[in-house]
């Protein structure tokens, strides 16, 4: 017999294996473990390869003609502590707010013999041992990457892998004392969906602008070469002065270089306590009672004006779905945001690929260049149409029972997906001509290749997801996690768009380094190309459609 | 005259099963008669329910709504009946007036007809002002009772409902009885199944009980005492 064990640790386990998609029963994702792997080695790669240029120049910068490599690798060491806290952070508010606010296991919970003191700590410790994980894949090869460029020592390193278990916990302290002031505010937003939309909008327009800012900076790394012009002596002074309040990144670094190790560590401990404390006593306190305001009220009881109008079938289910999606707050951001801000990531990687590749081969290929960026960013927008299917849960059984062609069910899917796409689309191709990247012909045909593109995937996750829905068990209904349809429309839709834009890409460069201009045969192959696509993928959608939507069942096959 | 004739049905879930779940049922249900469908759990009642209006595909037999085959004619045959499912599913993100607008514009349903039907529907199953909430914000007995009004909203000749009292407190519960009484006088039909063998008893012309996926009585309320030796048709339904 199984030894019995705490309600703890049964709830951490559970926790855990949900969180690590271990439960049994439920289908391993064997593509999406696989595009994560490749994703976070490229990321990881891509870091390696561009910040060890940097750090080595950094470290070896004279200031007054000294080089104090110690200083400039402790003023690093603080920056990556300080990002990986703050990342943490921003990560885990979301994972405790869900955890410990929005996750329907807490209904179980409420009504179980269980302290909420060991529910708040089993999730919490769940979110932390999570944020082990992130922080060592960054820290460990910053860790290497500082280390050698300063030559330190054993000790260096140990102390770096020792701080991947204590970094979490400051970022999850933290995150803890602003999860509750995060949920209220996600509260208010969701029932308020025009307010929801922008806030998200806005914020993930935020984030493209951070990380066109990192790509600018790379561009900048990795085409200046003079490096060392840019930190004068001032600058230093200025980065060291930042270095020093970014309390507790530059204690983490402090003990890294052994410096005032009983200072720093008590600098550190008296941080964690101090926010881990006031968090766990204002969560505990308000706990039982946001739990139960949740359960009781769920949403908003705002009336919302509607009319009786009449439509045709196919507006009324084009109009659910907009209402689905809308209304819904991941969906609206997973998709709504995420397409119209499509265009500015388009422009951004067109302008920093455009860059180096003129710099590098003095060559310009910018039509070829954007119909693969396009035909990419296509790929990850569409990636949402991968739960058309499954995002309807038990109601598409009742939409089967109603007297609508499964034509009609299918195609108002896709017609919405695409209007969605087809404009988000648009207003790439129409940023790449105000830009200058193309011409008014050549943004044509980029919209065109891409459309047929966008609308081929479409096709193909409808009918993957009609072939295998996974419903949710939520009392919302909504899709919260990845599944194995999303990551294989992904991984292929992805493969397929890098192979066809390397390869134009590279036909365009070797034709002009020959002196040639390919640019037609490259434009009518691509959009061939995409046309066939299409066409297979519409074959594919109706291919048995009417025998397989009356044998559905929404079991999984 | 048959408004629902149910042909010979089987239906298994697993293909390579040699047993199927639900087994040669014949039935009829006529216009202006409420049928009742009976049974233990996992008799196979949903099953048929759901067989009935195109949910599951079956095996073999067929399924006629108003003379039109689910099977060969899905689309027609369904334009027939209004149904409410037992797990409630209902679009949340709808408010109650564009759940019924949307089952209006799914059934056709003329612009003229649409405003008296919602107030004669708002008239029986009572939702107030909740009627321009989210749906997401329904109690379990308000979702039923939307789902119940969307059903209406075409005044279909066939009202089949899986487990329609689950949840509606007594007042409601009334209501619907009252409510598929004085529509089945209109010369619609009414099929549904409970495990309220009172209220099947008070409601039905006729009852349909199945048990391990075989019909094994379609008995005619009126003279079910005269016929079977039995106090009530609890007595009856648990003796068998």
């Amino acid at each position: 017999m199984n030894k019995a064990r705490s309600p703890f640790f049964a709830l951490l386990s559970k926790q855990l294996k949900e969180d690590f998609n271990l439960t049994k029963g439920k289908k391993f994702d064997l593509f999406g473990m696989l595009i994560n792997l490749i994703i976070t080695v490229a990321v990881v790669a891509l870091v390696v390869l561009v910040f060890n240029n940097f750090i080595g120049t950094y470290v070896g910068i004279e200031v007054d003609r000294v080089i104090d490599t110690a200083s400039r690798q402790k003023e690093i060491l603080t920056f990556v502590y300080a990002l990986v806290i703050i990342a943490g952070v921003l990560g885990a508010v979301g994972q405790i707010s869900h955890g410990l606010f929005e996750n329907d296991d807490l209904k179980i919970y409420i009504s179980l013999p269980l302290s909420p003191n060991t529910i708040v700590l089993a999730k919490i410790i769940a979110v932390y041992l999570k944020q082990i994980v992130t922080s060592a894949v960054v820290l460990v090869p910053f860790a290497v990457m500082i280390g050698m460029a300063g030559g330190n020592g054993a000790m260096f390193y140990v102390v770096m892998a020792v701080s991947c278990l204590f970094v979490p916990v400051v970022s999850v302290a933290l995150a803890t004392l602003l999860a509750l002031p995060f949920y209220v505010v996600k509260r208010f937003v969701r029932s308020r969906f025009t307010v929801n939309f922008i806030v998200t909008t806005a914020l993930l327009a935020l984030l493209f602008w951070g990380y066109s800012f990192i790509l600018g900076l790379l561009e900048q790394i990795l085409g200046a070469g003079e490096l060392k012009y840019i930190f004068t002596a001032e600058t230093v002074a200025v980065i060291a002065g930042i270095a020093n309040v970014l309390v507790p990144a530059t204690n983490f670094a402090a003990i890294c270089f052994g410096g005032d190790v009983v200072v720093n560590v008590v600098i550190i401990l008296c941080f964690i306590m101090f926010s881990g404390i006031v968090a766990l006593l204002v969560i505990r306190w308000l706990y039982t009672y946001i739990t139960n305001s949740r359960l009781t009220r769920a949403n908003s009881n705002r009336a919302l004006k509607a009319s009786i109008k009449k439509h045709s079938i196919f507006a009324a289910l084009i109009k659910k779905e907009f209402n689905e999606v809308y209304r819904s707050f991941n969906y609206s951001y997973q998709y709504f945001s995420v397409a119209i801000l499509m265009p500015l990531m388009v422009v951004l990687c067109t302008n920093v690929a455009s860059g180096l590749l003129t710099e590098l081969l003095f060559v310009n290929v910018n039509f070829e260049l954007c119909i693969f960026v396009i035909a990419i960013f296509g790929v990850l927008t569409n990636t949402f149409c991968a739960t058309n299917i499954s995002r309807d849960g038990q109601l598409f059984m009742s939409i089967k029972a109603m007297p609508i062609k499964p034509q009609t069910v299918i195609y108002a899917k896709v017609v919405f997906c695409m209007i969605v796409s087809f404009v988000s689309e648009l207003l790439a191709a129409t940023a790449l001509y105000i830009f200058g990247f193309i011409t008014v012909v050549q943004a044509v045909i980029v919209l065109l290749t891409g459309s047929c593109l966008a609308f081929a995937q479409v096709c193909f996750a409808t009918k993957l997801d009609f072939k295998n829905p996974q419903f949710s068990s939520d009392d919302d209904v909504e899709i919260k996690e990845s599944n194995s349809t999303i990551s294989s429309i992904l991984f292929v839709g992805l493969l397929i768009a890098v192979a066809m834009g390397l390869l134009i890409v590279f036909f365009a460069l070797t034709s002009k380094l020959q002196g040639g201009d390919s640019s037609l045969a490259t434009s009518l192959c691509s959009l061939a190309f995409a046309v066939l696509v299409a066409g297979v993928s519409v074959l594919y959608l109706h291919h048995n459609l009417k025998k397989n939507y009356a044998n559905f069942t929404g079991d999984k096959k | 005259m048959a408004v629902l004739k149910v042909d010979s049905l089987c239906k298994k879930y697993d293909p390579k099963a040699t047993e199927y779940t639900v087994k040669n049922i014949n039935f009829q249900v006529n216009k202006g008669e409420i049928v009742g469908l009976i049974g233990h759990n996992g008799a196979g009642k949903t099953t048929i329910l759901k067989s009935i209006m195109g949910m599951y595909a079956f095996n073999e037999g067929d399924v006629t709504i108003c003379g039109k085959s689910i099977k060969d004619n899905p689309v027609e045959a369904k334009r027939n009946f209004g149904f409410v499912t037992d797990n409630h599913a209902v679009f949340l993100k709808m408010t109650g007036l564009q759940y019924l607008a949307f089952m209006a514009d799914v059934y056709q349903v003329p612009a003229e007809e649409r405003q008296a039907r919602v107030d004669e529907l708002q008239k029986i199953f009572v939702l107030g002002d909740a009627i321009n909430r989210l749906i997401g914000t329904y109690s379990h007995g308000m979702k039923q009772k939307i789902c119940m009004m969307g059903s209406l909203m075409h005044q279909p000749d066939l009202w089949i409902l899986d487990e329609p009292m689950v949840g509606l407190d007594p007042r409601t519960a009334k209501a619907v009885i009252d409510y598929m009484k004085a529509y089945a006088s209109l010369g619609h039909a009414v099929l549904f199944s409970s495990h309220n063998l009172d209220t099947v008893e008070k409601v039905c012309d006729r009852v349909v009980i199945i048990k391990k996926g075989d019909l094994v009585e379609n008995l005619d309320v009126s003279s079910f005492a005269k016929t079977k030796d039995a106090k009530d048709l609890e007595e009856y339904f648990l003796h068998e």
